[in-house]
């Protein structure tokens, strides 16, 4: 491995890095219960919501550009734990509940390919 | 072509075949990041770049790009032209960097990793008309490096020892 390598590698790192921790902005906060939309709200707005999910009341706060489960009935509070979301395509998933709470960005284009 | 060169050709086909195959038997991290893989076949490209030459390694990358879609998704597939871009680009960029860059093989190889991922996103964007699927583009990055400096290391000792031994 000559010097050269090592500075390829070292920008490619920086670079990769760069990449991926780019914070992509989001605007809307959705929720979905079953993949259906239940609830879509800005993500500037201060506010704490309540979405019916399948083990009861979950509560949602929006605070400073950043989302949180707060409170919701299942067996281990992995999504509680979680907490503050920020950046676009981000997400909370809660399966006891059937609910996923995720940042969407400008473009409300969302694929995955397997 | 020589008849030993021909047979040791087609012997290195047979293996990243092979290689390539097995890849894609085994998915890494469960499938959740699909099209994450090492790579093993990049290996024997390499080889047969700084062993024989560009011609050959042109001709073997893209008759395996062919034989291991006849084994997997079938011919003409989508996946198949994933990996064709992928690995025409791929080798494309090798054959540049190792002729006019004072990068080793790891470099190359690096290069190689970053530039099949590459490949394969703009293909994927274009075929199937997904400009979203950029998102992704940032995790193939990141782990085309890794996976390409492995393949570089591994490929450049191969490559010494079968110098020595009289092998390539």
């Amino acid at each position: 491995m000559n010097k050269w390598d090592k500075t390829l590698l070292g920008i490619c790192l920086l670079l990769g890095g760069i990449l991926l921790f780019y914070p992509k902005k989001g605007n809307t906060v959705e929720v979905y219960r079953n993949n259906s939309l239940v609830l879509s709200v800005p993500l500037s707005q201060n506010q704490i919501y309540e979405v019916d999910g399948k083990l009861g009341v979950v509560q949602i706060v929006v605070q400073d550009n950043g989302v949180m489960v707060e409170k919701e009935t299942s067996p281990k509070h992995y999504c509680s734990k979680q907490g503050f979301i920020y950046h676009a395509n981000e997400m909370i998933v809660c399966l006891p509940n059937e609910l996923v709470i995720k940042i969407v960005g400008n473009s409300n284009i969302d694929a995955v390919v397997k | 072509m020589e008849l030993k060169k021909l047979t040791r050709l087609s012997g290195l086909l047979a293996l990243s075949v092979v290689l390539g195959y097995f890849e894609n038997l085994v998915p890494l991290f469960n499938g959740t990041l699909p099209g994450v893989k090492i790579g093993l076949a990049n290996c024997i490209v390499l080889l047969i770049l700084y062993g024989y030459g560009e011609k050959e390694a042109i001709l073997i990358s893209i008759t395996r790009v062919f034989l291991v879609s006849l084994f997997s998704t079938g011919i003409f597939s989508i996946p198949f032209f994933f990996s064709l871009t992928g690995a025409i680009l791929s080798i494309l960029v090798m054959i540049l960097a190792k002729r006019f860059t004072k990068f080793s093989m790891i470099g190359v190889s690096i290069l190689g990793s970053i530039s099949h991922c590459t490949g394969q996103i703009i293909c994927a964007v274009i075929l199937l008309e997904m400009p979203s699927l950029f998102h992704y583009y940032p995790w193939l990055f990141a782990f085309s490096i890794p996976t390409g400096l492995l393949i570089g290391v591994l490929s450049k000792s191969l490559y010494e020892e079968l110098k020595n031994r009289n092998l390539l």
